[in-house]
């Protein structure tokens, strides 16, 4: 399968500064990481608050520059020209946000919102044709013309999540950045949304970065899944194996937590069942960014930084303790 | 089975708003025993959040209690004045919220705002307490507690804060822990270690939990007895284990079916969205959306029946069987 998307030793520093003589500090937020988005998968995207997965998710549908690595789009660096991402770039990597309500212009009707999608790609519409289309797109998102002439503020937060997944197709991606996209969104709804984002998955023939951290919603629709731990990636491989015989310890601790993923892992080890809380990104330990957690972590961990290494066929993973057997 | 802690009784609590009158909870009855985890579980605008608000004595105008009891030990809460309810809250019964930055002042120290509590209903100085306060603290498994009374709330993670608040509601022993989503701003990892320290809780202090929740994972995997509501009325209320095993009402099921998530399948969903209170639909409130509704359901309101010790209010259970 090819790639759509190469992310190549991405770097995201955010500088931060502490206190009136506090000096310069630094918060690794992407802190060297590599990935491929392959043709037409669902990539799951997942860690804890702080581990860098949103920021990533901004690098690679290009709202945020690197301070280092490439983003690659069918090989071409969507960073390369100037300041900013170019418009034709822009328009294949589109991404849809955990709250519609800041993405939505309260001002403006649905038709209005969907028209300058509609027409960024193709000017030249007549005005019955930008109609069609945004019927069309409606449609495909589960909702009816009756809601084209409505304000954000009347819909329904499954129905604006829908409208931000339109918009969005509006341009024709291939590639779909989605961040939380149900997270803020009742049970009942959230089912309703997830099944329109597949559907037009499908029907778009998308590739799909998910970032969640819902281990249920990763089992049910990823191809693959991505952990991330204070800006590193710690583990990469297919679905069903991650799930099946995790091997970082983290990963671990994701699954063994999250009673969501209670009947889809395999991984029932309490040793793992989640201690402590992730160290400051503004200090992380020495060695092994996850040992001050680790149940297994040994000597060697706090002198060495791992590296993510492949093991087998499709899967990496950065823990000395993996490795070594 | 304990003694009754908590009896609540047909307690009904609107919203006067210009808009109309919000049956935010209407004609809800539940009891909760002692060493008892209840939970209790439905999506926004079920009225889970304002039953905590009544079982708390927290209501305040527009809410207003048109019919009921919440019965405390005996007690009917919605009929003591201010200074009663004080003495029973934070007291005999201890108050978790979600958002522990709400509830947390940041210009005193965590320690220092514990021990308030024991000031509140001790009254004696609050800085005597401070050892009283690192006990706590350790109870609650915060790191270096001798220390940590000192800190101040945004030297704090959100976990640690969340404890603060737990070693708030648990510091005069209380009968009784009303929990309002208490972990939904953390991240699982985080929600399980608090998950734990409540089970804990609950085994040395043989206090009471109400949980109140959306997540029903989470619910399932630590409460004996779980209730669901839907638009301002419980629909099913039972052993969590039984509710799993052989869930009776459409809605508990079609929840349950969303929380199976299967391989690369749709998500089990429940067609169109929460009614508004203001204008619920006539008859039994899911009907719109229930797979199962025939014509009685949109015309008469079914009754909650007892079958074995589970409450269910649907019309095809029950009842006329």
């Amino acid at each position: 399968m090819s790639s759509v998307l190469n992310a190549i030793n991405l770097r995201k520093y955010f500088r931060i500064t502490t206190g009136l003589l506090g000096g310069r500090k630094y918060v690794r937020a992407v802190d060297g990481v590599t990935l491929d988005l392959l043709e037409g998968e669902v990539l799951a995207l997942v860690g804890e608050s702080g581990s860098g997965k949103s920021t990533l998710g901004r690098i690679l549908v290009g709202l945020q520059r690197p301070d280092e690595g490439e983003v690659l789009y069918r090989g071409i660096n969507i960073y390369s020209s100037g300041n900013s991402v170019s418009k034709k770039l822009r328009h294949r990597i589109q991404a849809v946000f955990q709250n519609p309500d800041s993405s939505l212009n309260p001002r403006m009707q649905i038709y209005d919102i969907l028209k300058e999608a509609v027409l960024t790609r193709n000017p030249s519409l007549s005005d019955r044709e930008v109609i069609e289309e945004i019927i069309k797109l409606l449609r495909s998102v589960g909702l009816v013309e009756d809601h084209i002439f409505k304000y954000p503020h009347e819909l329904s937060g499954g129905e604006k999540q829908r409208i931000a997944i339109a918009r969005a197709l509006a341009v024709a991606p291939e590639v779909l950045i989605a961040d939380e996209v149900v997270s803020a969104l009742d049970i009942s709804v959230r089912a309703q949304v997830m099944n329109v984002l597949m559907d037009v998955k499908e029907k778009y023939k998308l590739s799909m970065v998910f970032i969640t951290h819902d281990m249920g919603l990763v089992w049910s629709i990823s191809d693959r899944v991505a952990v991330m731990y204070l800006g590193k990636l710690v583990e990469l491989g297919p679905t069903e194996e991650i799930f099946k015989e995790p091997l970082h310890p983290y990963t671990k601790m994701l699954l063994v937590s999250s009673p969501a993923a209670a009947s889809a892992t395999a991984s029932k080890d309490l040793r793992f069942r989640a201690r402590g809380e992730p160290p400051s990104p503004i200090n992380p330990p020495k060695g092994c960014k996850f040992i001050t957690r680790c149940p297994i972590a040994g000597s060697e961990c706090s002198i060495t930084e791992p590296e993510l290494m492949e093991i087998s066929r499709d899967r990496m993973v950065s823990c000395l303790k993996v490795l070594k057997i | 089975m304990g003694e009754k802690v908590l009896e609540v009784i047909s307690l009904r609590v609107y919203y006067d708003l210009p808009q109309g009158t919000v049956r935010a909870v209407d004609d809800v009855s539940l009891d909760v025993r002692r060493r008892e985890v209840i939970g209790i579980a439905g999506e926004s605008g079920s009225g889970k959040s304002t039953l905590a608000l009544a079982i708390t004595g927290l209501l305040r105008p527009p809410a207003k209690v048109v019919s009921g009891k919440v019965l405390f030990n005996g007690v009917d809460i919605l009929r003591l004045s201010e200074d009663e309810l004080r003495r029973i809250r934070g007291r005999k019964i201890g108050v978790i919220f979600q958002d522990p930055n709400t509830y947390l002042n940041p210009i005193y120290t965590s320690g220092f705002q514990v021990a308030e509590v024991f000031e509140a209903h001790r009254g004696i100085h609050a800085k005597k307490y401070l050892n009283e306060v690192v006990k706590l603290f350790r109870l609650v498994k915060i790191a270096d507690p001798e220390r940590r009374v000192y800190a101040y709330p945004h030297q704090l993670s959100g976990g640690m804060k969340q404890r603060v608040l737990i070693s708030m509601a648990i510091a005069e022993r209380p009968d009784l822990i009303v929990a309002d989503e208490p972990t939904s701003a953390l991240d699982v990892t985080i929600q399980s270690e608090i998950m734990d320290l409540l089970a804990e809780i609950r085994e040395e202090t043989n206090t009471s939990i109400v949980m109140i929740t959306h997540d029903l994972a989470l619910l399932f995997e630590v409460a004996d007895r779980v209730a669901i509501m839907y638009a301002g009325k419980l629909v099913e209320l039972g052993r969590a284990s039984d509710l799993i095993k052989d869930p009776l009402h459409p809605y508990t099921k079609a929840l349950l079916s969303i929380l199976r998530y299967e391989r690369k399948k749709k998500l089990t969903s429940i067609p169109g969205s929460i009614p508004s209170l203001i204008n619920p639909p006539p008859g039994c409130r899911f009907h719109p959306r229930c797979p199962y509704a025939f014509s009685k359901c949109s015309k008469i309101e079914p009754k909650a029946v007892n079958i074995d010790g589970r409450l269910v209010a649907c019309h095809l259970v029950g009842g006329s069987e």
